[in-house]
């Protein structure tokens, strides 16, 4: 996860750059699950999730949210 | 993209997992072709010509370019999306290296062999780094038999290359091979060197193209060489691996009619670079060729494209890069005792994004150096220089 290598005066700005590329990649991932769930099951606009489901989005929300910063972590 | 590794010791990313690597790819494209491309524009445009002294050589580029925003933009984005190649992967294999282990130990033999020497002591210019951003770097080993570093490169170059790379990420071999029957018709190699050859992905072009041969691949790293083995048994090709560092190998003098190399000279020291020339020319027979695939020389690039190559250098962990690029191969093969007269240098393109017929083309005339000589990006041409004992 970590470089010691950094192009930026403020190596904060590298950091911000790994983060904005973790999220843009989550994004893509996201978008790519989606489509895959739709062309199976049709548009999920009006479903609603079981409890479960939620419980463990909720923990993988938590993970998400953990690797998209963890080049502050090293 | 792991969609590139199809054999036996192919893992099994998640859906998630395959389309971060997708993404990684898509990214790696886009900085490697678009944000280059903008780069050297806005160097010829703005940068260089408000420059008091025009740059002369790769290092003084490299200053003029270092205040620059959209230049560290595309660096930052090139590391980050390297560290994103490794990560993209690491978790699949990491996951599946138990059940890669089991499926590499059962594969049926077909000819070849893999021989390990764990009294090997890894040189420092493997161990001591991440070479390449690659956590753990090459040899790092988890137990008996571990091969995971093995897999995890391979996966990496399937993301890292976006396809450039070929569909069994072997196009540099596959092209280097093609060069030399379609060169060199006559030459009928019987034992083919491959030194420095990581997971095998460029030693096994030389056993398709020339199937009587013995072709044997040698490298420092454990974990790599079981997964060149096991990788090799998957494809169906006879080819021997062996843990030895090239600038001592324990073959007899005049063993080989070829030594390869591809992509490794780079990341030696320059004294261990000078040692494997040396046994390059121990190892050969008479009328025996060296040829070595590598990034061309700083001599033969402007300063903007030199400086561009050795971006590696200062950012991806590779740092004898460019002490290698300021040599001249011509010397180097000189200093080791090859005929200064046999030396030759040529340019080959990509067979994969080119096809077979206008490679031919190529190789009939005259090698050209161009802009995407050595450059991983669209339209690729690989960088031979060698020479014949």
């Amino acid at each position: 996860m970590k470089s010691a290598v950094k192009v930026f005066d403020d190596p904060a700005i590298d950091a911000l750059v790994r983060m904005l590329l973790e999220l843009a990649s989550e994004s893509w991932v996201t978008r790519a699950r989606l489509a895959a769930v739709e062309a199976k099951i049709g548009s999920v606009e009006d479903l609603v999730l079981p409890a479960e489901t939620e419980a463990a989005l909720a923990s993988e929300r938590d993970a998400f949210v953990k690797r998209i910063f963890a080049v502050l972590e090293g | 993209m792991t969609r590139l590794v199809t054999h036996a010791l192919a893992v099994r990313p998640t859906r998630n997992e395959r389309a971060a690597q997708d993404f990684t790819s898509s990214l790696r494209g886009h900085v490697l072709n678009q944000m280059a491309s903008t780069m050297k524009s806005r160097y010829e445009s703005e940068i260089a010509p408000r420059q008091p002294v025009p740059p002369e050589d790769g290092r003084a580029v490299h200053q003029a370019m270092k205040p620059d925003q959209y230049f560290r933009f595309y660096s930052a984005m090139r590391i980050a999306a390297q560290q994103m190649v490794w990560s993209s992967v690491s978790d699949a294999v990491t996951r599946d290296a138990d059940r890669l282990r089991d499926v590499a130990a059962n594969l049926p033999s077909c000819g070849g062999s893999l021989t390990l020497d764990p009294a090997l002591e890894v040189p420092r210019s493997v161990s001591a780094i991440d070479v390449h951003l690659m956590p753990g770097s090459y040899c790092a080993e988890a137990g008996e038999n571990d091969l995971a570093a093995g897999a995890v490169y391979e996966n990496g170059l399937s993301v890292f290359s976006f396809g450039l790379m070929g569909k069994n990420l072997d196009d540099i071999g596959e092209s280097s091979a093609f060069w030399l029957k379609h060169a060199h018709p006559d030459f009928a190699p019987k034992d083919i060197l491959d030194m420095g050859c990581s997971v095998g992905h460029q030693t096994l072009p030389w056993k398709r193209a020339y199937p009587d041969a013995n072709v044997t691949g040698v490298d420092v790293a454990a974990p790599c060489l079981r997964y060149a083995d096991g990788r090799a048994r998957a494809q169906g090709v006879a080819a021997h691996f062996l843990q030895a560092n090239a600038t001592a190998l324990p073959f007899p003098d005049q063993s080989f009619d070829v030594v390869y190399s591809s992509m490794f000279l780079h990341e030696l020291p320059l004294k261990d670079i000078k040692a494997v020339f040396a046994e390059a020319r121990r190892l050969l027979r008479p009328g025996g060729l060296m040829l070595t695939f590598e990034l061309p020389p700083n001599s033969e690039l402007s300063a903007y494209d030199g400086f561009y190559l050795d971006w590696d250098s200062w950012y991806n962990e590779e740092p004898f890069y460019k002490i290698f690029r300021d040599q001249d191969p011509a010397t180097l093969c000189a200093e080791a005792g090859f005929p200064a007269e046999n030396y030759f240098q040529t340019v080959v393109p990509s067979l994969g994004w080119y096809g077979e017929e206008a490679v031919e083309k190529a190789i009939a005339g005259p090698a050209q150096m161009g802009t995407n000589t050595g450059r991983l990006a669209d339209g690729v041409q690989w960088f031979h220089f060698g020479s014949w004992v």
